[in-house]
């Protein structure tokens, strides 16, 4: 992962020196005069060579130091992380929302296989793996927070976590206002994986409705919903997990379009921003983290993949 | 592929192939003779008539420079698809190269190659592709190699699984008897194997370009006006959301209709292509 | 607005919506209607008053203040030499008087008594060393070069500050509503800026970075105590955000940048105030005339009536912006007989074919010795309205036979090309114009720091040096008319716009005198009149 992550950060380094401005111009503004613009650039440190720079940087970050915003002046792992929860709230959101509207449809849709219930709920699910996040995201706005006003068009709550906190303390109403903002970025994020969900579901369980063991359960006088659920299920989620694993990276580049049109306050934003100012040590800081984030929910898939695995599990 | 026959009454029962295959045909249609089928000058603005809903002699409207919708629509179709198809013929190229090389050599080429694949999938899409326009400036060529740089490792997975396979068999042991060379046995024996699935994800994968190139230009990064784009309208249409929403409806739709078509088509293929899958 | 601006600015400022719901759900009601809605820590009594702010200060050190946030809410903390009223004229501040023995030689005398939050004097000693600071190359000040001409500031006595410059300098005095800070607290305070304390009307009481910033009146404010007791500034970086949380009643107060479309809706409410004005800024054109093309002011000029200037102010900033007649902004150096060219084709044409381009080989482009009018107008991606008038001057410019295309990059990329004078039309702005110095001088004069596309005419140099060290004010005003007229006429800027500046607020609110700075200083003297 060590190398991995050093090459990622070389990829940014390289990258940021190519990008065409200046921080020290964007920070001190048009009108600044080429002295100030130098001793800027001297004081941050962006006039020694590239090796240099690129080294000291790779020095502090592998002791854990990621450097300071040149922006925000604040040390660049307490933004990312603190940015971080939102983001992950907004992925769980999205996740939610894609296993409790993607497993049910596809349960159904299998076990009615060939029915209109089916054909319909594979026609949504092939929108829904087609429409791009990002005008999803406006549409969901236009209509329900816009024409309709049932819920905020932009920005967060209060974590829900503190939330909850607040609501068994007896104040509900700032939970409800959590959760009303996060319903539309989640809907929009997590649309793209209830239809994948769905899909995936479907087809898996058709096949293995179809195995031997569920066949002899069956035969058996196993009740109907016992061998979908209990017997087949459970197999037929194996590769669920992984594509919904995969398509984690898909869910995190779509919380960056997500997190721009709600003004969602999280780390795909500071990115994005980042990028923008060319503050280089926060665009470093907020890729690797988000690179460390790959890899950890990379590595929670396996371990759901060996929970439900028995074969896994036992190895 | 093998020589294998695709019976005709497969490809016609397959309605994914079939309905996936008409959308992007039309798709295609409209863009090659967009001339022929609108009828508005493509750049006449208009700003008394901006923003004008749907109506006679603007099917689709007019945009906040007062030009006809259906035209910036039909001409928008080209940029978007001419980068998504160029990007991911490139992508594929360059993946399956890699891939082949990686599967078939193995050892320590393998394992830096692959490396390097981890390097770039480690990336967050968006901010790769991002950071890149950034780096080489705006503009199709540059969006192109951007989303090269995003789509490219898909590629160089699938092609090295196929390819580490595909190197055990026979018959590719009987060409390295003859005294092929490992180019000719990569391209002529190893590579056929790993079409299937490449053709598969390539089809699937210009659906994403589309939404990727058009998410690029929303985010004012992609091709530069006054060239017609599906993302800048899409984009200035945000800010008419109350006054106009056919402003980004309509471009949304566009975008919509474009990565249905290409999925639709990528679906019905890997069904043609894999008949034990029960996807149909 | 693109979403590329959004994502500049809304960084953690959205989750604002925390903040006023928990003082919604403490306070009840709140909102427009009023209602106490102070949280039960909030120190201060009555309805506090919350304002919008687009961004987050960088800093309360007025010294140090980078944004328009950081100078504007450090403006009520601090008290500055002077103030500057509605009309841009300094007024007394600190300072009660003020008198030139000489051109070089500013007196200053300071108000009686007055004393800073933490209680001690303020003296000619903390005058001396804010600015002895900012002169401080090592400091950082990022408006340093503003104050450069001060050669020396010395106190005379407790009451008294000299200030003496290298040459005559008339504009300082519009500079000098700096902030002054208590030197026994900032000296030895490397983190001054995060919990400033001055001698203004409001007193700092916290800040969370990116989300807000609390102050409270000040009961010993030398001009009296305020009557707004506490003051939140949310930050809310989405124009349009901020706009419908104003609606949404969980805003009292906001200003420009506005979006046109916001803005419209806002103005026909009558649940709102809306005051519209001139601000200090301009957008403009600025022609490259080391380019090749360029280089010949007919060409810039015809080029310059090739901009529907109306139709830009009228349909894309939906008369947000006023079409700008000079480069003289609205105010005591303004006069409206020094016009820019207008809008006509016909004439453009007639100069261009004058100049020797013509369209020789009947292609419908204009050509001169083979070479075809081509020209590129640059802009940046963060402002959708600066892109849009982009698209709308080259479609005509192309429709007048001018091979036209665009350029559109992100803030960074173009500003790094306009100053390497990479460009040959740039669509930009400039901002905080408190004096025709400052809209002009380095921008035009020879040499000048921003003068990027290299303009130089002796004649314009003469009378900006004549403006920046003549003191009285008619000469300067005469001075800069004659150098706008010419630049009028040679075209190195085209003005598009005068940018207008809007304030819109809970008409509960009174005593509030909006100014072109966006200055919240007047709310000292504002109250919720019931």
């Amino acid at each position: 992962m060590v190398p991995v992550m050093i090459g990622i950060a070389a990829i940014v380094f390289g990258l940021m020196q190519i990008v065409p401005g200046d921080p020290a111009v964007v920070l001190l503004g048009q009108d600044a005069t080429p002295e100030a613009v130098a001793q800027l650039r001297h004081a941050l440190g962006l006039d020694r060579p590239l090796t240099v720079q690129f080294f000291s940087y790779l020095g502090h970050a592998l002791r854990g130091d990621l450097g300071e915003s040149i922006f925000q002046h604040e040390p660049v792992a307490e933004l990312v992380f603190g940015r971080l929860p939102a983001t992950v709230e907004l992925a769980l959101g999205g996740l939610l929302v894609a296993l409790v509207v993607g497993l049910p449809l596809g349960v159904l849709a299998a076990v009615r296989r060939g029915s209109l219930f089916d054909l319909l709920s594979m026609a949504i699910a092939q929108l829904g793996v087609s429409v791009p996040v990002f005008w999803l995201g406006i549409m969901l706005m236009l209509w329900f927070a816009v024409q309709l006003g049932w819920l905020p068009a932009i920005g967060r709550g209060a974590p829900v976590l503190s939330a909850v906190g607040l609501a068994l303390a007896g104040r509900p109403e700032v939970l409800v206002d959590s959760l009303r903002h996060l319903i539309l970025p989640s809907v929009t994020l997590g649309t793209y994986g209830a239809a994948l969900t769905s899909r995936m579901v479907r087809s898996s369980l058709a096949e293995t409705l179809v195995e031997d063991y569920v066949r002899t359960a069956r035969a058996k006088g196993v009740p109907g919903w016992r061998v979908v659920y209990v017997h087949a299920l459970r197999n037929a989620l194996l590769p669920v997990v992984s594509v919904i694993g995969l398509q984690f990276g898909t869910l995190l580049g779509g919380a960056v379009v997500t997190e721009t049109i709600f003004g969602w306050p999280g780390v795909g934003q500071l990115a994005v921003k980042a990028i923008s100012q060319r503050d280089l040590p926060l665009v470093q800081g907020t890729v690797l983290v988000i690179a460390l984030l790959f890899s950890f929910v990379n590595l929670a898939v396996d371990l759901v993949y060996a929970a439900i695995h028995p074969r896994i599990r036992y190895k | 592929m093998k020589a294998r026959g695709l019976p005709l009454r497969r490809v016609v029962r397959s309605y994914s192939l079939v309905v996936g295959g008409l959308m992007v045909l039309a798709l295609f249609v409209v863009a090659a003779f967009a001339p022929y089928v609108t009828w508005a000058p493509l750049d006449q603005m208009d700003m008394g008539a901006r923003l004008l809903p749907p109506g006679p002699g603007h099917p689709l409207g007019t945009d906040n420079f007062g030009r006809d919708m259906w035209t910036r629509i039909a001409y928008g179709a080209r940029p978007s698809v001419l980068i998504a198809v160029v990007s991911v013929a490139a992508s594929a190229a360059l993946g399956s190269a890699v891939g082949l090389v990686a599967g078939y050599f193995g050892g320590w080429v393998d394992l830096v190659l692959m490396r390097i694949v981890d390097i770039f999938l480690g990336f967050p899409v968006i901010i790769l592709a991002l950071a890149l326009v950034a780096a080489l400036g705006p503009g199709p060529v540059h969006v192109s190699i951007a989303l090269v740089a995003v789509f490219w490792t898909q590629y160089a997975r699938v092609v090295r699984a196929s390819a580490l396979a595909e190197k055990e068999r026979e018959f590719v042991e009987a060409a390295r008897a003859a005294g092929a060379g490992p180019v000719r046995i990569l391209v002529r024996h190893v590579f056929p194997a790993a079409l299937g699935p490449v053709v598969v994800l390539a089809t699937l994968g210009l659906g994403t370009a589309i939404v990727s190139e058009s998410t690029l230009s929303f985010l004012g990064f992609g091709v530069q006006p006054p060239a017609p784009s599906w993302g800048w309208t899409l984009a200035y249409g945000m800010r008419y959301l109350r006054e106009d929403p056919y402003l980004s409806a309509v471009p949304g739709a566009a975008i919509m209709w474009t990565v249905l078509g290409f999925n639709l088509l990528g679906d019905g293929l890997r069904d043609l292509l894999d008949p034990r899958g029960l996807s149909r | 607005m693109t979403m590329l601006r959004i994502l500049a600015r809304a960084s953690l400022g959205l989750a604002t919506a925390l903040v006023l719901l928990l003082a919604a759900a403490c306070g009840g009601g709140g909102g427009a209607t009023g209602g106490g809605t102070g949280t039960g820590s909030e120190p201060g009594t009555g309805r506090a008053l919350r304002v919008g702010l687009d961004v987050d200060a960088g800093t309360l050190d007025p010294r140090l203040a980078q944004d328009t946030s950081a100078a504007r809410v450090a403006n009520l903390i601090f008290d500055g030499l002077v103030q500057l009223d509605a009309n841009l004229r300094p007024v007394p501040d600190l300072a009660t008087s003020w008198d030139n023995p000489d051109p070089t030689t500013w007196i200053f005398h300071l108000r009686d008594g007055v004393k800073f939050q933490d209680g001690t004097d303020v003296t000619a000693d903390d005058v001396v060393y804010t600015f002895q600071t900012i002169l401080d190359p090592a400091f950082k000040a990022p408006n340093r070069n503003l104050y450069t001409p001060i050669q020396a500031v010395e106190a005379v006595d407790p009451h008294t500050v000299k200030f003496t410059l290298a040459a005559p300098y008339a504009p300082l005095l519009s500079y000098l509503d700096m902030g002054i800070v208590p030197k026994h607290l900032a000296e030895k305070d490397p983190e001054f800026g995060s919990h400033p304390v001055g001698s203004g009307p409001y007193k700092f009481v916290r800040w969370e970075k990116g989300n807000e910033i609390v102050l409270e009146a000040n009961p010993d404010f030398w001009g009296g105590e305020p009557k707004i007791g506490t003051i939140e500034f949310h930050v809310v970086s989405d124009n349009t955000a901020r706009a419908q949380a104003l609606e949404a009643g969980d805003l009292d107060f906001i200003q420009s940048p506005l979006s046109p479309q916001d803005l419209k809706r806002l103005a026909g409410e009558p649940k709102f105030k809306t005051v519209t004005m001139t601000g200090t800024g301009y957008t403009y054109l600025n022609f490259n005339t080391k380019d090749p093309v360029l280089a010949d002011a007919r060409v810039r000029k015809a080029l310059a009536m090739l901009i529907p200037q109306e139709s830009i102010v009228h349909d894309i900033y939906q008369d947000m912006d006023k079409p700008a007649t000079s480069i003289l902004i609205p105010g005591w150096a303004y006069t409206d007989a020094v016009k820019q060219p207008a809008y006509d084709p016909q004439a453009a044409k007639a100069l261009l074919a004058q100049a020797g381009w013509a369209d020789h080989d009947g292609d419908g482009v204009l050509d001169k010795d083979g070479r075809k009018l081509s020209v590129v107008i640059a802009t940046h991606s963060e402002d959708p309205n600066r892109t849009q008038a982009v698209e709308v001057i080259q479609n005509t410019f192309q429709a007048n036979g001018v091979d036209a295309t665009t350029s559109i990059s992100d803030w960074p990329s173009f500003i790094a090309n306009v100053q390497a004078g990479k460009y040959q039309i740039a669509l930009l702005g400039w901002l905080n114009l408190v004096d025709p110095d400052r809209a002009m001088y380095n921008q035009l004069h020879t040499g000048g720091g921003s003068n990027w596309g290299g303009y130089s005419n002796p004649e314009v140099d003469k009378d900006l040096d004549t403006g920046r060290t003549s003191l009285d004010q008619a000469a300067r005003a005469q001075a800069y008319q004659a150098a706008a007229r010419i630049i009028a006429d040679e075209v190195p800027y085209y003005i598009l716009t005068y940018q207008g500046f809007q304030v819109v607020y809970d008409p509960a609110l009174t005593g509030f005198v909006p100014t072109p700075t966006g200055s919240f200083r007047s709310l000292a003297g504002a109250s919720f009149g019931k």
